[in-house]
C-alpha cells in the first residue's frame, strides 16, 4: 500500500499564555481555549482573555473545544456488502478512426441503497473502502486493459446511496463482492433546557455538557492515537493530463486507468495502414495531496 | 461503567469505559454552527480552445484500356473531422472566505449541467458521470465528463484562506495517420488509388465528423480518353477543389453547471 499523505496527529503548538475551561451559565457557553490576551479579569467571561468563550467563530484559532461547535457526531456506523456486476468490454471506435486499448465510458449508472436513516434531514454521510472514505468518484476497481470500476455516494433524507459507473476497456471487468462502511453523522442536537452545564455521573461515568448538546456515551469523528483511522482527503484526489485522468486515492495508492497503449490512428478509403499517435495515458506528476485521519472510537 | 474527565495541560480528555471519546490533543473535528449555503454556482468548462480540422480526401481512378478509346472512372470523396488540438485548463474560482483560523470545510455538493456539448466526441456523449441533483458528500475532486481523449473534473477544497472551486480540463495528444497515402498525383495513366488528411494548423483528436454534406462528399466520372487523366483533372472535393466539403466546425463542447454548495467551516483542534 502507498503511502498516505496524513497530516501528523500532533496537537497545534500550545500558546505560551494562560489557557481556560470556563462555562459562562448566562450565555450557556462552556470552551477550552488559550487566551488571546491578558486584558481583563480571569473570572469575567466577557472579558477579552475570555472572547474565545463567548465569540467562537471570531477566535476559532485559539479554540481547542466550544460547545457551540459541532463534533460530528457519529450516529450509525454499518457495513453494507455490495455485489458489482461485470463491466463489459468498450465499444468499437466510430468510422474512420482505428486504435488500440480504445476506452469509453458506460452510461447506465447503478445504484443501490447502502444505508437508511431516520433524521428527516439531508445528512453528512462518509462511505469508507478499507482505510480511505470515498470521494465523488472513486475507483474501486480496475484492469489493465482501460477498465475501472468508479463509486461515489449521495445523500437523501431517508437513505445513502451509492452510485457506480464504468470506464470500459478492451477486456471485461469482473464482478466485484465490496463491503462499504457508511458512518452517517448526526447534526448536533439542541439544548434541551435542563440548564446543566457541566454534568458529571459518576455512576455512569458519563459526562453531559451543554444541556445534552455534548454527551460522551455518543461518538464523534476524530482521530485517537493507536486506533485504525480512515483517510479524509482535504485537497485534490485526482488530476488530468494528455486528456486522461490519474486517481490518487486517500491511502495513497495511485490509479492510472488509461492504458499505455492507448493511441489512435485515422484510417482511409485506400484501405493502407496509418502509424498510431502517441500514448493517450496520463502523463503528470500528480501524487496526491495531504489527507487527515479520522475515525469514531 | 466507569469514565472520566480530565484537563491537563489545555488539553481535555473524555473517557467512557475503556472508550476514549474526545480529545483535543489530536485531531478533534470542531465545526462552526453557521452554515454556508452557496446555491445557482455556475461552473463552466469551455469548450477547448485548440479547434481545428482534418481534411480527408480520396481519390480513386479505374482505368479500362480494352474500350475505345480508353475509360476512366475517376472517383472523389471529401470528409472533414472537426479536431482539438491538446490543451490543459485549469480556473479557479472563489466561493468564500474561510473564517481565520478554519482549516477544514465539511460539507455537500449539488450539481445539475445546464448547458451541455452539442456533439457527439468521438461518436460518445459526453454524458455528466456522478448523480446530478442530489447531495453527495464532498471530498477532494470529481470526474465530471470524460470521453476518449477528454477528461473534466472539479475540484473543492481549502486554498489561500478560501473556499475554492477549480475546473480541468484536458484534451490528449493528437491522432496519428496524417499526410498522404497510395497515389494521388497527376498525371496517371493507369488505376490508381490514394488519400490524404490534412490538418490546418496542427493535428488533433477528431472529435466529431458526418457522413452527410456537407461534411462528407462523393462525386464520380467517366471520361472515354486515351490520354491519362489524374487528380488534377478531377479533384472538386479536394480542399482546393471547386466543391470542397466544409470546415465551417459546428460543434461547442461547452459545459456549464449550476452548483450548490452547503457545509460548515471548522478547525482540527
Amino acid at each position: 500500500m502507498a503511502s498516505r499523505l496524513a497530516l501528523p496527529i500532533v496537537p497545534r503548538p500550545r500558546a505560551t499564555g494562560a489557557w481556560a475551561f470556563m462555562a459562562d451559565p448566562s450565555t450557556g457557553n462552556i470552551a477550552l481555549y488559550d487566551e488571546p490576551s491578558a486584558a481583563g479579569a480571569a473570572n469575567d467571561p466577557n472579558s477579552a482573555r475570555n472572547a474565545p468563550l463567548n465569540n467562537p467563530a471570531a477566535n476559532l484559532a485559539s479554540l481547542y473545544w466550544h460547545i457551540q461547535l459541532d463534533n460530528m457526531e457519529v450516529l450509525s456506523d454499518a457495513v453494507a456488502s455490495v455485489s458489482h456486476g461485470t463491466v463489459a468490454v468498450a465499444a468499437a471506435g466510430p468510422g474512420n478512426i482505428a486504435g488500440t486499448s480504445i476506452y469509453d465510458y458506460s452510461y447506465t449508472p447503478v445504484e443501490t441503497v447502502i444505508a437508511t436513516h431516520s433524521l428527516g434531514y439531508l445528512p453528512m454521510a462518509y462511505v469508507a473502502v478499507g482505510d480511505d472514505l470515498i470521494t465523488p468518484g472513486y475507483i474501486v476497481q480496475m484492469n489493465a486493459s482501460g477498465a475501472a470500476r468508479y463509486v461515489s455516494a449521495y445523500v437523501t433524507t431517508t437513505q445513502v446511496i451509492l452510485r457506480e459507473w464504468a470506464q470500459r476497456g478492451s477486456l471485461a471487468l469482473g464482478a466485484l463482492a465490496q463491503d462499504y462502511r457508511v458512518l452517517v453523522i448526526r447534526q448536533q442536537p439542541a439544548a434541551n433546557g435542563n440548564h446543566r452545564l457541566i454534568d458529571w455521573n459518576e455512576s455512569t461515568g458519563v459526562l453531559v455538557m451543554g444541556e445534552g448538546r455534548f454527551d460522551s456515551s455518543r461518538r464523534y469523528l476524530q482521530v485517537v492515537p493507536g486506533g485504525t483511522p480512515f483517510g479524509l482527503a482535504l485537497g485534490r484526489t485526482l488530476d488530468l493530463a494528455n486528456g486522461a485522468v490519474r486517481f490518487v486515492a486517500p491511502d495513497g495508492t495511485t490509479y492510472d486507468p488509461v492504458p499505455a497503449d492507448t493511441k489512435l490512428r485515422f484510417t482511409n478509403s485506400s484501405g493502407l495502414v496509418t502509424p498510431l499517435g502517441d500514448s493517450m495515458a496520463y502523463n503528470g506528476t500528480f501524487t496526491g495531496e495531504p489527507v487527515i485521519e479520522v475515525q469514531a472510537p | 461503567m466507569t469514565g472520566s474527565f480530565g484537563i491537563e495541560g489545555a488539553q481535555f480528555t473524555i473517557r467512557n469505559g475503556t472508550r476514549l471519546v474526545s480529545t483535543t490533543d489530536g485531531t478533534l473535528v470542531c465545526l462552526l454552527p453557521d452554515l454556508v449555503d452557496l446555491s445557482g454556482i455556475v461552473a463552466s468548462w469551455p469548450d477547448p480552445a485548440n479547434r481545428d480540422y482534418a481534411y480527408a480526401f480520396h481519390y480513386r481512378q479505374d482505368r479500362n484500356i480494352l474500350a475505345t478509346p480508353d475509360a476512366y472512372i475517376q472517383l472523389n470523396q471529401c470528409q472533414v473531422f472537426f479536431t482539438r488540438r491538446p490543451q490543459e485548463y485549469l480556473a479557479e474560482q472563489v466561493l468564500v472566505a474561510a473564517p481565520a483560523g478554519a482549516d477544514i470545510f465539511v460539507g455537500t455538493v449539488r450539481l445539475s449541467r445546464t448547458t451541455a456539448p452539442s456533439h457527439t466526441w468521438l461518436g460518445a456523449p459526453l454524458t455528466v458521470l456522478v448523480k446530478e441533483g442530489q447531495w453527495m458528500p464532498w471530498s477532494g475532486s470529481a470526474l465530471l465528463e470524460a470521453g476518449l481523449g477528454i477528461a473534466r473534473a472539479m475540484h473543492i477544497k481549502i486554498s489561500g484562506g478560501n473556499l475554492v472551486l477549480q475546473r480541468q480540463m484536458s484534451v490528449s495528444t493528437p491522432a496519428g495517420g496524417y499526410g498522404s497515402y497510395g497515389t494521388i498525383a497527376s498525371p496517371a495513366a493507369d488505376n490508381i488509388e490514394g488519400d490524404e488528411i490534412l490538418y490546418q494548423t496542427g493535428p488533433g483528436i477528431p472529435a466529431w465528423t458526418s457522413t452527410s454534406a456537407p461534411y462528407w462528399k462523393q462525386s464520380q466520372r467517366e471520361s472515354a480518353t486515351d490520354s491519362p487523366v489524374g487528380p488534377s483533372d478531377y479533384e472538386v472535393h479536394r480542399n482546393t477543389g471547386s466543391d470542397p466539403c466544409s470546415t465551417t466546425d459546428p460543434t461547442n463542447y461547452t459545459s456549464t453547471y449550476s452548483v450548490d454548495v452547503k457545509g460548515h467551516f471548522g478547525r482540527r483542534s
